[in-house]
């Protein structure tokens, strides 16, 4: 699994990466490599077993703080 | 800027299958039991207000989205925090719709296939159609719609050997109270989910006109939403349809005409694949034009890719089983989707109407 999917991120460097490299679009780049490797490393931290937080458990914390339970 | 605008029918096909996307696997409005058919009745009519809202304000801004009208109402700061909690909105939503699919697939389907596959390839089709754009969406909604109503029908008449008008009385059995949590429940989830549409269409003054999208789009979808739920009703009874997590699912497995038509239930995951693929795409899309408007990158297709592979891997852990994602869907989500369906839109539209009437007045002096 965990090839697979770098082979997955891999393509998009290829396919879009080298693109916004030869037209110099650096922020963009910026923005894109930002967003590209917190997914990779979430993707690695996944695939290693770690569980990591969902970003709904607060959510739903605040809403039952709120509302009361809402079972 | 590239301007993206389709026309009202392909906007309208688009908003149908959105609102088909995940509620006719997960089922709506079960918890009234019989009265099903009535809160989706009176959560349409209690959107429609919203629904004008909404197409108020696409109207008030031709060619802009909502995300533009943010900037333009409450300027470059409050319009971006704005905008940011309407970018996580469109991606918690997308994340949330995924893992729909890939716990439905699953169970269903494939247990002992690792999650990340179905989300993978969905993921990958969805990131192929955002980049392509809402033109190709829109067409193929029109196109794939017309497929989708037929299967839903047919399904729908092979039921009925099995359906049982009893299972709809008393009515109002459910009592107030569950008539009114459940119409609450299906007006945020998917009825009102539809302010969405704000952030990825951009009306064009001579081509579109808001109302019949928002109107016409959300008038068919309710249609074959009601028409499943009762199906579901008739066929599996208010208790069974509150104790199953799939339960249009379940309703077409019991299908079986005279020994020789039966196990027909992969169309169930037909009508759920194509039009969670829509509903999907839009998020995805919202959040990426949303990210674009907010940083200025000039076109949101360029990091839709990451986007999405971001999307894809959050959907790994928003929820941890299908108890915790039935749990948020029902009891949680109302609540926290509430804000960006109403308050805001809200907010939003009498800013904008202000704007309008000082606009005018000055023009009259």
């Amino acid at each position: 699994m965990f090839l697979f999917c770098t082979l997955v991120y891999a393509f998009f460097v290829f396919t879009d990466v080298v693109p916004l490299v030869q037209n110099k679009k650096w922020k963009v780049l910026a923005v894109y490599g930002v967003i590209f490797i917190t997914a990779y490393v979430f993707t690695v931290l996944t695939e290693l077993g770690v569980q990591l937080p969902s970003p709904l458990t607060p959510i739903g914390d605040l809403v039952a703080s709120i509302v009361g339970s809402t079972g | 800027m590239n301007k993206e605008v389709i026309p009202n029918r392909q906007a309208g096909a688009v908003m149908t299958m959105f609102l088909m996307g995940s509620t006719l696997i997960l089922g709506v409005g079960f918890r009234a039991g019989q009265d099903v058919w009535l809160v989706i009745i009176i959560a349409g009519a209690a959107v429609a207000p919203f629904l004008a809202i909404y197409a108020r304000i696409l109207a008030l801004f031709p060619e802009q989205n909502l995300y533009q009208i943010l900037n333009t109402l409450f300027g470059p700061v409050a319009g971006r925090v704005l905008s940011l909690l309407y970018i996580w909105y469109a991606f918690s939503l997308g994340a949330m719709v995924m893992r729909n699919f890939q716990e439905f697939i699953n169970i269903v389907s494939f247990p002992e296939t690792p999650i990340f596959v179905p989300i993978m390839m969905m993921g990958l089709v969805c990131i192929w159609a955002v980049k392509e754009g809402i033109e190709v969406l829109g067409r193929w909604s029109q196109l794939m719609f017309i497929f989708l109503v037929v299967i839903i029908a047919v399904v729908i008449a092979l039921s009925m050997e099995d359906a049982d008008i009893d299972n709809m009385r008393p009515v109002a059995y459910s009592g107030f109270g569950a008539i009114m949590r459940s119409t609450f429940n299906v007006f945020s989830f998917p009825m009102a989910e539809t302010v969405l549409f704000m952030t990825v269409l951009r009306m064009d003054r001579e081509r579109n006109n808001p109302h019949y999208i928002f109107f016409m789009g959300v008038l068919i979808g309710l249609i074959v939403i009601l028409m499943v739920s009762v199906r579901n009703l008739l066929v599996l009874g208010a208790d069974l349809t509150e104790n199953v997590y799939f339960p249009p699912y379940v309703a077409v497995t019991i299908i079986n005409i005279g020994n020789f038509l039966q196990r027909i239930e992969v169309t169930v995951s037909v009508v759920f694949l194509f039009s969670g693929f829509v509903k999907i795409s839009i998020c995805l899309m919202s959040a990426c034009m949303g990210i674009d408007n907010l940083l200025g990158l000039g076109g949101y297709r360029q990091i839709v890719a990451p986007v999405g592979l971001l999307l894809m891997i959050t959907t790994c852990f928003i929820y941890k089983n299908i108890m915790e994602m039935s749990d948020f869907a029902f009891n949680v989500y109302s609540y926290y989707a509430f804000p960006f369906q109403v308050v805001l839109p809200v907010a939003v539209w009498i800013a904008a109407e202000v704007r309008a009437r000082r606009a005018l007045n000055a023009s009259e002096s």
